[in-house]
């Protein structure tokens, strides 16, 4: 009896164990939509860089 | 990297499992996690009043520390500055709007870290290539560094009421971060900080220490005036005040914890639950503290200009010595709980980037790789604070610059993982949750180019 108790709680443990393994990842395919926004995004990074390259060269000034 | 290569990184770790004392420290890691989530589970099925009441105990943490943990040194004197500046107006019932988005954006994290047992940093990194992972991980790496710098401002400015050099202060501050990440397990460290984030809510009792005007609380609410009308100092301090609510080191800190506290999918709803309360004690504490110099400070001559030391010391003459403390207690824990909560946050990204063994469960002499990049980063922001003449006004709005230009990008990334049906199977966003969080996006983008225009080409704005 405690055996079969010990058992259990040995698959229980195994899965809850197993719905913590982590996802398999694989790089993502990005829509067209989804490529046009990264390059929004790189726009705006560059932007931001420049602004901030510029701002911080007139406060050294 | 063309793909993400998922065996890259375990092959790190399967390399480090050669040594048979961290191979069992990553097997002890896993069972952890596993009986704390049996733990969770039998107490969740208990009938009795006590057993659930254990639970939501036992399953708080990463929703409440994150927003805690925001209302960090940086927060408190933003907050403080904005009460003494405009009163008690507009910013109370937009300090309650600005909850709700963190809840919003925060419960994103909970669902992703939960359902994918991922960081933040590997799931970018992993879906959308090494160069997006490179920029987030560079990105939030420096944002922290100089975050950390201001908590380490607030608690050598609040020490210092007690009369304790920045020194000894700054010594401590690093001494108390450092002990707890290396001596303390997850679950402990966790329970640790949770009792240093109470602390937060000195600033309650404070407020109400200052009998302000509940009728003109409460008026605020039915009455969004602009106090002064919409200038550039106003925006100014409405986007600080944004800024102060949501932050990109957020979204890694509180995915990695769910992660490495072993939140699964049936405990999404606690999670959420956690971030909720989390987001209430936020908002309440940022409501005390506007109240507070809003009641105190507000209308004396050059309020508006005032500095953290010149608050302190009004609030000396108005309260008392006992009043002075606490608010000087309260900047300390500020800064304090932030500072843990950054340097965990800085070591489980770099941990994720690089596939280390990463878990705060890990003993330090298995785990230093993990714990050495956020315990670098804080005696580095320490010994900055110390040196003389640094030009700290100057690295606190490089602060939000950096802020400013990341922000936007981690909610972008945190939107298209929240849509990826193929990681998140059936718990992907609802439309509306999309509808809300591509406004937060928007929204983000116009008032950090605004605000990052503000700071960096004053009168642009």
């Amino acid at each position: 009896m405690s055996e079969m108790v010990e058992n259990d709680a040995q698959g229980s443990a195994r899965a809850r164990s197993e719905t913590m393994q982590p996802v398999p990842l694989e790089r993502a395919m990005p829509s067209p939509l989804i490529r046009a926004v990264f390059w929004g995004l790189r726009v705006y990074i560059l932007a931001m860089v420049v602004a901030v390259i510029i701002g911080f060269m007139r406060g050294a000034r | 990297m063309g793909a993400f290569d998922a065996d890259r990184r375990p092959r790190l770790a399967v390399a480090d499992e050669n040594d048979v004392e961290l191979g069992t420290s990553l097997e002890n890691d896993a069972d952890v996690r596993v009986r704390e989530h049996g733990r969770r589970t039998a107490l969740r099925r208990s009938n009795r009043k006590l057993g659930r009441l254990l639970f939501l105990l036992t399953v708080v943490g990463p929703g409440i520390l994150v927003m805690i943990a925001d209302n960090d040194a940086g927060g408190v004197i933003t907050y403080a500055q904005t009460g003494a500046a405009y009163g008690i107006g507009f910013f109370i019932p937009a300090l309650v709007v600005g909850g709700a988005i963190a809840y919003l954006v925060q419960e994103m994290t909970v669902r992703l870290g939960a359902v994918t047992h991922r960081g933040h940093a590997e799931m970018i990194w992993g879906r959308y290539g090494s160069a997006w992972g490179w920029f987030s991980l560079a990105d939030l790496v420096l944002a922290n560094l100089l975050t950390l710098i201001t908590e380490f401002i607030g608690i050598t400015v609040g020490m210092s009421v007690f009369g304790v050099t920045p020194w000894v202060s700054a010594a401590l501050g690093v001494a108390v971060d450092a002990s707890i990440l290396l001596v303390l397990r997850y679950r402990p460290w966790e329970r640790v900080a949770l009792w240093i984030a109470v602390g937060n809510l000195v600033f309650v009792p404070l407020a109400l220490m200052a009998h302000p005007h509940w009728s003109t609380v409460v008026a605020a609410f039915g009455r969004w005036a602009i106090p002064g009308g919409f200038t550039a100092a106003f925006l100014f301090v409405v986007l600080a005040n944004f800024g102060t609510t949501i932050a990109p080191w957020m979204l890694f800190f509180q995915q990695s914890a769910v992660v490495d506290k072993g939140l699964t999918v049936d405990e999404v709803r606690h999670g959420q639950l956690d971030t909720a309360l989390g987001a209430l004690a936020m908002v309440l504490v940022a409501v005390a503290i506007v109240v507070l110099t809003g009641t105190l400070v507000f209308g004396r001559s050059g309020a508006s200009t005032f500095d953290i030391q010149q608050l302190i010391q009004i609030l000396g003459q108005r309260l008392g010595l006992t009043g002075q403390r606490l608010f000087a207690l309260g900047l300390v824990e500020a800064g304090t709980i932030a500072a843990i909560a950054l340097t965990a946050s800085t070591s489980w990204a770099m941990g994720e980037a690089f596939g280390w063994p990463r878990s705060i469960n890990l003993p330090a002499r298995h785990g230093w790789r993990f714990y050495l990049p956020g315990l670098l980063s804080a005696a580095i922001a320490a010994a900055i604070v110390l040196i003389p003449e640094a030009p700290l006004g100057f690295l606190n709005l490089t602060v939000q610059v950096v802020a400013s230009i990341f922000m936007p990008a981690a909610m972008l990334f945190l939107l298209l993982l929240l849509n990826d049906r193929q990681i998140m199977g059936p718990h992907v966003n609802r439309p509306w949750q999309n509808v809300v969080a591509v406004g937060i996006v928007g929204l983000l983008v116009v008032l950090n180019a605004l605000y990052g225009l503000s700071v960096v080409l004053p009168g642009a704005v």
